[in-house]
């Protein structure tokens, strides 16, 4: 358990070449970053088509060799993001209110964003604030203990800010990803 | 310049295309796997209500009366060792209960870890197995969340074993008796004085408003 980063990185280094498995993992890895290291310059479309094509036909492979344990991987993946959805801890709560509140100011900065886009974020921001500052006079008024879930959520007013601003902040993540997708394609065409 | 203006709008198209078919791809990806995930919530909001109904058995204070003798005398007292295990060296002792398939750990009573909402919990005030006469309580949710411990805790009764791992060694205990106090958080532990004890406190198999309690008396 104690050990330095040189040492972690010594004993990273032993497994690495500890076996004729990891060897061959080793080199081939290698191999196959090399190759694509050296084609960032030559550019071959094909080529870039095949690396993609190899690694996915690698992690392909893997799921179907320990297909129930990946399978239970992702069900418990998929519950722990429910869970960061339906029933926060509060100090994810809270990154959720720092990550508003870090879009409002690059909206109000940057100049480069549509305007309707700006004036969309804007009106979000506010009432995500308007959530936010709820739940957080609610906190502090009835003392509830932020550090059990069960105290934060026992309430129904508490679980509905929490859980109505959630689903609020995801429609808005998303209409941004939507957003920038959309702007990236149409510089790629007009290029 | 004609083309060259079809060829801009024909390019616009493309990106607005991808863009859809991209949107098209989620919502399907979406569709086809609503119900494995409206199960997956129904999980979560099922352990929640587990955690919300039975958090509560926060044991705020524990009263002991001395009863009489309620099982067969051990006969000197001497040393109940059943026999050295292993030492798990996460925990501070194993709980153990064959019938049921229980097998876990509990940690020190001041330890971060021992929380209702992680483990089987010390309760403030228990005393170890090696402290004659003295009385080890654990708590523990019973329910369908993944913490509650004694789910199966409602299937035991009068006679059955349960054993205790605690510094290197295996104490054995059976239990004596089992009854339900309303959970107000003060529950009274009526045991014998003279015996060291084990007892097990959990909510009531589908009675959210009282807990059970499980005696167990050190046996040779």
């Amino acid at each position: 358990m104690d050990l330095n980063s040189f040492e972690k990185i010594v004993t990273i280094f032993k497994y690495m070449i500890s076996s004729f498995m990891n060897i061959e993992i080793l080199l081939i890895i290698l191999l196959f970053f090399g190759l694509i290291f050296l084609n960032v310059k030559r550019n071959n479309l094909y080529f870039k088509i095949g690396a993609i094509v190899s690694l996915i036909i690698f992690f392909i492979t893997i799921f179907i060799y320990y297909s129930s344990y990946v399978g239970e991987c992702v069900t418990k993946f998929i519950k722990l993001l429910l869970n960061l959805f339906y029933f926060p801890p509060t100090g994810v709560y809270f990154v959720y209110m720092i990550f508003v509140f870090i879009v409002l100011i690059i909206n109000l900065f940057y100049k480069k964003i549509d305007i309707i886009f700006r004036r969309i974020n804007i009106v979000y921001s506010g009432v995500l604030f308007l959530f936010y500052s709820d739940a957080i006079a609610f906190i502090l008024t009835n003392k509830i203990n932020v550090f059990d879930k069960a105290s934060v959520y026992g309430d129904n007013i508490l679980l509905s800010i929490i859980q109505i601003s959630n689903l609020l902040l995801v429609i808005w993540i998303a209409f941004m990803i939507g957003y920038i997708l959309y702007m990236v394609f149409k510089k790629e065409d007009n290029t | 310049m004609l083309t060259q203006q079809n060829k801009n709008r024909k390019r616009v198209q493309k990106s607005q295309i991808l863009l859809l078919g991209s949107l098209l791809i989620f919502l399907g990806g979406i569709s086809l796997s609503y119900n494995f995930i409206k199960s997956l919530k129904e999980d979560i909001f099922e352990e929640m209500k587990q955690l919300m109904v039975q958090d509560r058995p926060s044991i705020q204070n524990v009263n002991s009366n001395n009863i009489p003798i309620t099982s067969e005398q051990t006969d000197d007292g001497s040393s109940n060792n059943v026999g050295r295990t292993e030492n798990f060296d996460k925990y501070l002792g194993i709980l153990e209960i064959p019938k049921i398939g229980l097998k876990k750990g509990f940690y020190n009573v001041d330890s971060r870890y021992n929380s209702i909402q992680y483990n089987v919990t010390v309760i403030q005030g228990s005393t170890f197995p090696d402290v004659a006469g003295g009385n080890l309580m654990l708590m523990a949710h019973s329910g369908t969340a993944y913490i509650s411990y004694f789910r199966y805790l409602y299937k035991l009764q009068v006679g059955d074993m349960a054993y205790v791992t605690y510094g290197g060694n295996k104490y054995q205990y059976k239990i004596v008796n089992i009854y339900n106090v309303d959970k107000t958080g003060s529950v009274t532990v009526e045991r014998n004085f003279d015996i060291t004890t084990l007892t097990l406190i959990t909510c009531t198999y589908k009675d959210d408003t009282k807990q059970t309690v499980y005696i167990a008396e050190l046996v040779q």
